[in-house]
């Protein structure tokens, strides 16, 4: 037996061999077109899925942004442009009671109605313009609220409370007028930093 | 039940000080001084406010009065609670903002 294939092995030409490796090559070439067809057809799938999933977001975020562009156009239009003589009187109105306090000595009677006038005014913003925001932003709505809370809060302790001369130009600037003018700078920045979402 | 309790603003009060402000001090008062539950054992509560309180802001006593009134309504709300005010400050108009701004809300939430 082994004498036999000793035979075999023996009658094996070059060219045989040769054939045997271009059989092999044919078939490890088949396997791989094959292999590449089958996975660039996967890949060209995956792509296309990808791309109409892009194509998708992008149609999604353009009209989001659009929608947000008619919010902010009516932000604008419906609930500030018609508000601003609003605020604007609100913080006028705040300004003015620098004269309301210009007495010596400042009675406890004025200090009262001082707060009581601001507090008014702040009630009066709150009706005119603050409601409103509560349908369109719950976020901007709690924000201004806040902030005119505090600005009343902080100027009825000022007038109630501190003890100030506040009927001196430069106290009242620097414990209550700088209160009023950041309050407005705050308020102005809340509306601009509404995205319309 | 036919009990009334008096919740006396003096034993909140700050030291030294004569108002009533802000949301957090709200928060505070109305749970130190267990005005939801006195409001549920009681028949009627009276709110004594000293007689030198120089103001009781609207935001203080939307938070100190928030649950009451969304419980009871303003209408039985003002049957069931009476403020003894004898001072130069009057309570009213801040009570009936802080009231509105209460229902307000409320009605916001709901809808």
């Amino acid at each position: 037996m082994a004498f036999c294939c000793w035979i075999i092995y023996n009658s094996w030409e070059v060219s045989d061999i040769a054939d045997i490796s271009n059989i092999i090559i044919a078939i490890v070439n088949l396997f791989l077109a094959g292999y590449i067809f089958i996975y660039q057809r996967a890949k060209d799938k995956n792509d296309n899925i990808k791309q109409l999933q892009n194509e998708i977001d992008a149609k999604k975020e353009a009209i989001s942004l659009q929608e947000q562009n008619i919010r902010l156009q009516w932000f604008k239009e419906l609930i500030i442009q018609p508000h601003i003589s609003k605020i604007n009187l609100f913080y006028n109105n705040l300004y003015s009671i620098e004269a309301m306090l210009k007495v010596k000595p400042i009675s406890d009677d004025l200090k009262i109605d001082t707060s009581e006038f601001v507090k008014a005014n702040g009630a009066a913003l709150r009706k005119s313009f603050i409601d409103i925001l509560l349908s369109v932003s719950p976020i901007v709505h709690f924000d201004i609220k806040n902030n005119i809370d505090v600005l009343v809060d902080k100027i009825t302790s000022k007038i109630i409370d501190a003890g100030l001369n506040l009927n001196d130009k430069r106290t009242f600037d620097r414990e209550i007028g700088t209160l009023i003018s950041n309050s407005h700078n705050d308020l102005i920045s809340i509306i601009y930093n509404y995205k319309g979402i | 039940m036919n009990t009334h309790k008096i919740i006396d603003l003096q034993t909140y009060r700050t030291p030294n000080s004569r108002v009533f402000t802000g949301r957090d001090r709200g928060i505070e008062v109305r749970e130190a001084s267990k005005i939801d539950i006195l409001e549920a054992e009681c028949e009627t509560i009276t709110i004594a406010i000293p007689d030198d309180i120089g103001s009781i802001n609207p935001s203080f006593l939307e938070e100190f009065l928030y649950n009451v009134v969304t419980k009871l309504q303003p209408d039985i709300f003002f049957k069931k609670f009476k403020f003894q005010n004898n001072g130069r400050y009057k309570i009213n108009n801040d009570l009936l903002e802080a009231v509105e701004r209460i229902v307000r809300e409320e009605n916001a939430l709901v809808h």
